[in-house]
């Protein structure tokens, strides 16, 4: 194979923007929003696409972004209300827009690029009144395509996809769930976003309660479980609890590592 | 070529005849005859009928029998490969064989060889007067020759089932496998009626099926078991054993009453000694579940009898199977609407003002994209609000049409989403994977008038114009759905009739009464209500 590994194009200090990556419309996470959702605070915003379909689709809403790439923050400023180009871990939302009372946050593909999803997510927390609501698309680490491929022994990262190159923490749906309740959220919903063609090619065979592919089988207990082999990602759907003491809360102590620089 | 089958290393090894069933069950079963000997019962249920297999010696249709059973098997579980080998070693030995030529022909079709498939279904045609599937296949081959359009081959796989179900299933199929059956009585420790099925499915179709049958049959269910759980669980006040082959805690005797198969039975099922089995198929088409209820009805002591959601659906798998309404708790439905939709009410979805038109996102078949995206556009375009409830890949869809609104599958959520809708529209794209109708039910009992189409499997319960709309393309439905909300007094009228039909239907005294005589009763009940 002649083409560069992932590491090598697709770890660089300078992200250039890459418009398949940063302009495509979540038009399913849009399908979540069925009321209108007050201000939307659009973490990752990228080149502002999926905060201009929901714009079109509750028409008057607000939307602000947070996005560190520059080239993509500049994009996104032609769609969105405002935009924020910063880190979500350098961010000081009161200084950069002033007082406002966020209605949803979104944070589409966002939380597997950080080193330290936990305290980002707990810091977004205070960001919010008790009852907002928080959108989240995370990757399934428990797909069966990565399973199959595990099994094999493979772990290969890509420039897109659960495994891409800049990922750096995976999840399942109970470690998700897990994830937002220790940082000061209620889950109200999760809901698998599946990819059956993606997975059908890796299943050889189907048996009641069972699935064979070429490397392992495996068996699941209901339909949710079924869901969950075929998911390639999470929706969660959360929000803010009415827990006093989340700030104050001890978090584990970390060294802040910007993944990508 | 001989027929006789030699001796494995073990008993329980396969037996060498094909048939998938152990040698001791098998051919080296106790009573049955030596290997080789003429006068043994025959041991494989398929023969081909007429002249086609007269100049055969009875061991040779056994074996070819066994290859006939095991490739359409294995044809309806997408192993179209090894089914096609299985069919062309039956073919090389009896050409005549219309089954073989016929199925081969459906597999040549599915992988798009369209000459070799005209030449094997045409021989087979040719064969046996003209009946329904046969020629069905024969019109896919003319489409897609005209279209190059390929049919799925699922779809054509589940052209064989009535041929396997025939053979295997049916009523009656038992005596013909001349098995000498083992006697078992409900006095061996066991109890009269075992219900068997999951406890922690979820709220789907097969998930409510266990806990309504448990409720249905009450006492008269002398033992309750789950295929999962860890044993602690309870329905009611009666505690749900746990099924583990590996310890023996298996259901023994008496009647097996399954709700619904898509578990993994491998451990147990082939050991359950029922003196009667039935299986509920009302939630989950058996097109996904033949092996499963193969394996029950392996040892050949007695008849499965299938019960479906409606008698169009038990018509498909032979003569001589139940329908039943889904296990409905009408009055839970309406209780939950009248909690003024508490399931719903943090927020996340508004209340519509609008007149919506409802559907079901995902049905049956939750891993697939919806086929027919273009005409649930057209069923939001002239009513302005469309509701979908678990909406699946529709999110992808729809998910920024300003007029389409998502209700995620919640516990408890269905009847509150179906309650506030103006229309609630049902959709079928293929029988075998079309749901247990409690939706569209549910629907009718909440009074909201409903449009149904007419090769649904449901259709049956629908006298169209009274107590619901028939519709036949979707311009009908558009139409359909135009003269609904144009006339709300025909719209008012519908509801009130399917409400009053469904409440009849679905009474809990009316369903527990047919639920009960359909277990307990006789057998002639059992096709009485047939």
């Amino acid at each position: 194979m002649s083409t560069a590994p992932v590491w090598k194009t697709h770890l660089a200090a300078d992200l250039a923007f890459d418009p398949q990556y940063h302009q495509n419309p979540r038009v399913e996470i849009a399908s979540f929003i069925n009321v209108a959702p007050g201000v939307v605070l659009d973490i990752g915003c990228g080149g502002g696409a999926t905060g201009k379909l929901i714009k079109e689709k509750f028409p008057g809403t607000r939307v602000i972004g947070i996005e560190m790439n520059p080239h993509a923050a500049e994009y996104a400023r032609q769609f969105l209300d405002d935009v924020v180009c910063a880190s979500i871990n350098d961010v000081d939302l009161a200084k950069h827009v002033g007082a406002v009372t966020i209605g949803t946050v979104l944070l589409l593909d966002v939380l597997e690029h950080l080193y330290d999803p936990w305290r980002a997510l707990a810091r977004i927390r205070t960001w919010l009144a008790t009852g907002t609501r928080v959108l989240a698309s995370v990757p399934n680490i428990r797909n069966l395509a990565n399973l199959d491929e595990l099994a094999a022994g493979q772990w290969e990262y890509g420039p897109h996809g659960v495994l891409d190159v800049t990922h750096v923490r995976f999840f399942t749906r109970a470690t998700l769930r897990r994830m937002f309740e220790e940082t000061g959220y209620a889950v109200a919903h999760m809901e698998a976003l599946t990819q059956p063609a993606w997975i059908d090619r890796y299943v050889i065979a189907r048996r009641p309660g069972k699935l064979v592919t070429r490397n392992l089988s495996i068996a699941f207990r209901n339909r949710e479980d079924l869901e969950d082999l075929y998911a390639f990602q999470y929706v969660v759907d959360a929000r803010a609890a009415a827990t006093q003491d989340i700030g104050n809360q001890a978090l584990p102590h970390v060294s802040e590592v910007s993944p990508i620089v | 070529m001989s027929g006789a089958v030699g001796v494995p290393a073990s008993r329980n090894s396969p037996c060498p005849c094909g048939s998938g069933r152990r040698y001791k069950d098998c051919h080296g079963a106790l009573g049955a005859a030596p290997p080789g000997a003429s006068a043994r019962p025959p041991q494989s249920g398929y023969r081909a009928p007429g002249a086609e297999w007269a100049n055969l010696d009875e061991a040779t249709r056994d074996l070819l029998g066994a290859r006939m059973e095991r490739a359409l098997s294995m044809q309806v579980a997408g192993r179209v490969d090894e089914a096609a080998r299985e069919y062309r070693a039956v073919i090389a030995i009896a050409p005549d064989t219309h089954d073989a030529l016929h199925m081969l022909g459906v597999i040549e079709l599915g992988r798009g060889n369209l000459d070799e498939a005209e030449r094997l279904i045409s021989a087979a045609r040719a064969s046996r007067p003209p009946y329904s599937a046969i020629e069905h296949n024969w019109q896919l081959l003319q489409d897609a020759r005209l279209a190059i359009h390929q049919a799925l081959p699922e779809q054509l796989a589940a052209r064989a089932l009535p041929i396997l179900v025939d053979l295997a299933l049916a009523p009656g199929a038992a005596a013909r496998q001349g098995s000498a059956g083992r006697p078992r009585t409900a006095a061996n420790g066991g109890a009269a009626v075992h219900l068997i099925g999951r406890v922690h499915a979820g709220d789907h179709d097969d998930g409510s099926l266990l806990r309504s049958l448990a409720d249905l049959l009450g006492a008269d269910a002398t033992a309750l078991w789950a295929t999962d759980g860890d044993g602690t669980e309870t329905i009611g006040a009666r505690r749900v054993q746990r099924i583990d082959g590996g310890v023996g805690a298996t259901p023994r005797g008496g009647t097996h009453v399954f709700a619904g198969i898509d578990f993994d039975g491998a451990a147990w099922i082939d050991r359950a000694d029922a003196e009667r089995v039935i299986v509920f198929c009302q939630a989950a088409s058996p097109t996904r579940y033949l092996d499963q209820l193969r394996a029950i009805a392996r040892d050949g002591a007695r008849p499965v009898e299938l019960v479906f959601a409606s008698r169009a659906m038990a018509e498909r798998f032979g003569r001589g199977h139940s329908s039943l309404p889904p296990p409905l708790d009408i009055a839970t439905l309406a209780a939950t609407v009248a909690s003024e939709h508490v399931v719903y009410d943090d927020g996340s979805i508004e209340t519509s003002p609008a007149w919506p038109v409802g559907i079901i996102g995902q049905n049956q078949q939750f891993l697939s994209e919806p086929p027919d995206a273009n005409f649930v556009k057209i069923l939001g375009r002239n009513t302005g609000r469309l509701h979908i409830y678990d909406p699946g890949r529709f999110r992808y869809v729809l998910g920024g049409s300003p007029i389409a609104r998502f209700f995620e599958r919640r516990p408890g959520g269905l009847a509150p989403f179906l309650a506030q809708l103006g229309c609630f529209v049902h959709r079928t794209e293929a029988w075998w994977q079309e749901s247990a109708g409690r939706e569209l039910y549910g629907a009718m009992a909440l009074g909201v008038p409903v449009l149904c189409p007419k090769t649904s499997i449901h259709a049956e319960r629908i006298e169209h114009g009274v107590d619901g709309l028939l519709y036949g393309s979707s311009e009908e439905a558009e139409q359909h759905l135009s003269d609904l909300r144009r006339e709300p007094a025909l719209a008012t009228a519908i509801g009130r009739a399917g409400r009053d039909k469904m409440r009849a239907l679905l009474d809990g005294k009316t369903q527990s009464r047919r639920y009960r005589e359909l277990i307990l009763g006789t057998a002639d009940t059992v096709m009485r209500s047939a």
